[in-house]
């Protein structure tokens, strides 16, 4: 009963006309950076990021969780129609969609994908009201080293499911530790590595540095080269799958959702992961697997509806513990920051509004998503239309003017610049960017619980191993450390036996 | 062609591995404090010296694999790409150091034609078009929704479209 009423209030709260509005505006917005190659829902969320700071906290999260879902409605549709992944997460999707979509079936499989989407969007946010209150309930027993346990688990789990060098990963993730102590040290107010400069006595903000690694960045790797394509949309008829097409779609689909929002809550765990799981598990069951990749449905419904329900379920542990466990929950996160907001157990006692109301309005943009994804198809395929060439100097100005906003700092603009320096650089050498920004966010939290946990236990470690939930975590986060180096080691030996061959 | 990718990438953990010891050698500065009563520097020193040892292996692991390797991606995909990449570059350096100088009329609408003409060029009709386009529309969208107050600098002609809105 209690959650009945809360969620009547969520829905009275995302049905206000203001929130309504951000919430299109964030749907809108998502399905367009889904649609365009070389623009994410994180440069898109990094982009935006300040420009909330003017807006109430309630519709700026509605307005920044839409981009998030509505980029994976978007990507589907240019993967199917024209065969180009606008959002990493669709990749698999150009599998099967776009065979459909050579065979005549293109309408079919973006109907399925939509309402893929839709099922797995409404069944994430329906799990995401079961579970995020209980989560928060036992968090409220943390203490500092149970969240520094947390904080360490999470970075380490995100470092070590990376898809790279394991060791290049922890690299990223020490370094954003180690740029989140500049500025004021919180326990004791004294300035560190601060230079004199006013705006860095506040620390390295969140939004320089997301616009910086996520937004610009993007423009330098884009405009290395000049690629001006040749649309060749697939024809488009009916939107509406058959009868058929539905009952084999119907179990990928429950399946995909189910999957996806459980990726979704592991650190780590993002929507391009569940799509590819997706893909495989339905492949595995299905009784003709070998017409997957030759335009399959179940091969678009599963991965769909798997990557649309990871978006949900990675609000559950930043909604009820606090911790973000990708890159884009980082963001949001600083998001929540920004408007004074901390995500947490305690969110939902002391913010029910916005708790509620950011969950509900979930729902609500998910049907906007069905409704802007399937009648207007055809304009998005327009969209791709656009040459990159008068896209990129508007990100530019919107990373470098939103960064502005924030303060009225040119100090925060030439961050912006560096930053994306670093991150050009960076990515071209293939490191993450994933843990290098949890660690920016996540470090100085950790910092602060660390340091906590040994006033508290007067420089007893034994702290961290005598509380259970603590040293849960600190297993978890111990094994996944232990799998990586171990790992690692076994991809460094055949290239140690081979330069030595070379050398010998 | 370059350097090999697994000496660049090794040249960057050697950089990495350098500011992690700046960090260790700062945190000590500040002071490391105890177990039971860490200081200012305890943070710093164990992430910036985490930072240096994890750097120091990825660079001794990288320097050990360094074998040449048949199609190894340059580092720069085309001839110029560092041309259009050191416009951006430029591009927003000047427009973050000119900004609260030469105002913001004028540094967004030198930005947008100076990448408009250098990336991938547009005409001069277009270009200039566009610059002046999306100079209304920011401010529109910055300074008169946003109310942000944006630096005016040399010109203050831009006011008339403060007038307009």
């Amino acid at each position: 009963m209690d959650l009945l009423n809360n969620v009547l209030a969520g829905f009275a709260v995302a049905l206000e006309p203001n929130n309504l509005f951000f919430c299109f505006i964030g749907t809108l917005a998502g399905t367009l950076v889904g649609v365009l190659p070389g623009l994410g829902p994180l440069s898109a969320i990094a982009i935006l990021l300040p420009a909330t700071f003017y807006i109430p906290a309630v519709p700026a999260l509605i307005m920044l969780a839409g981009i998030y879902y509505g980029a994976m409605y978007g990507g589907s549709t240019t993967s199917i129609l024209v065969n180009i992944p606008g959002e990493a997460a669709s990749v698999v999707t150009c599998l099967d969609g776009y065979q459909m979509a050579r065979q005549g079936k293109a309408g079919a499989a973006l109907g399925i994908a939509a309402i893929g989407s839709f099922v797995a969007g409404t069944m994430g946010v329906v799990l995401l009201m079961l579970m995020a209150p209980p989560l928060a309930r036992i968090a409220l027993k943390f203490g500092p080293p149970e969240y520094f346990a947390l904080f360490l688990m999470a970075l380490i789990i995100v470092a070590a499911m990376g898809s790279g060098d394991a060791v290049a990963a922890l690299m990223m993730m020490t370094l954003g530790v180690t740029i989140g102590t500049i500025g004021t040290d919180q326990i004791t107010g004294n300035p560190r590595f601060a230079l004199n400069i006013r705006e860095l006595l506040d620390g390295v903000g969140i939004a320089p540095v997301a616009i910086g690694l996520f937004g610009i960045s993007e423009v330098f790797l884009n405009v290395e080269r000049i690629v001006r394509s040749d649309l060749l949309a697939a024809p488009l008829r009916g939107l509406w799958p058959s009868l058929q097409e539905f009952r084999v779609s119907f179990l990928p689909i429950l399946r995909g959702s189910v999957l996806g929002f459980f990726i979704g809550i592991l650190p780590g765990g993002n929507p391009i992961i569940s799509s590819f799981l997706s893909y495989g598990l339905e492949k595995r069951l299905s009784k003709h697997p070998e017409r997957f990749g030759h335009g399959a449905i179940e091969g678009v419904a599963g991965p769909e509806s798997a990557n649309n329900a990871t978006t949900q379920g990675a609000f559950v542990p930043l909604l009820s513990l606090g911790i973000p466990n990708n890159a884009v929950m980082a963001l949001m996160l600083g998001a929540f920051v920004i408007h004074g907001v901390l995500p947490g157990p305690n969110l939902i006692t002391e913010k029910p509004q916005l708790f509620w109301g950011v969950l509900c309005s979930m729902y609500i943009g998910n049907a906007m998503c069905l409704a802007l994804n399937l009648p207007l198809v055809g304009l998005w395929v327009q969209v791709l239309r656009v040459p990159y060439r008068l896209l990129f100097p508007t990100i530019l100005l919107f990373c470098l003017l939103g960064v502005y906003s924030l303060n009225m700092s040119t100090f925060e603009m030439l961050l912006v610049v560096v930053f994306g320096v670093v991150g050009y650089l960076l990515r071209k050498l293939e490191y993450e960017m994933a843990p290098l920004i949890l660690g920016v966010v996540i470090g100085p939290m950790l910092e602060v619980a660390l340091r906590q946990s040994l006033l508290l236990s007067r420089g007893r470690l034994s702290i961290f191993v005598t509380r259970p939930i603590a040293a849960c975590f600190l297993a978890v986060a111990a094994f996944f450390l232990i799998r990586a180096m171990v790992s690692w080691v076994r991809a460094t030996k055949p290239s140690a036996e081979e330069s030595a061959g070379s050398t010998g | 062609m370059g350097l090999p990718i697994v000496v660049r990438s090794a040249l960057s953990a050697i950089l990495l591995a350098g500011l992690g010891l700046v960090f260790f050698i700062g945190g000590l500065a500040l002071g490391f404090g105890s177990l039971a009563k860490p200081g200012d520097g305890f943070m710093p020193t164990l992430a910036g010296g985490t930072l240096f040892a994890l750097s120091s292996v990825h660079a001794w692991r990288r320097f050990s694999a360094v074998r040449p390797a048949a199609g190894e991606k340059p580092f720069w995909p085309e001839r110029s790409s560092i041309f259009r990449v050191g416009a951006v570059l430029f591009s927003v350096l000047f427009y973050t150091l000119a900004f609260e100088t030469v105002g913001f009329a004028v540094a967004t609408l030198v930005l947008f034609l100076i990448l408009l003409k250098s990336v991938d060029p547009v005409g001069w009709p277009s270009a200039i078009l566009i610059s002046l386009a999306t100079t209304v529309a920011a401010f529109a969208l910055f300074q008169v929704w946003l109310q942000v107050p944006l630096p005016e600098g040399w010109v203050s002609w831009w006011r008339i479209a403060q007038w307009i809105f």
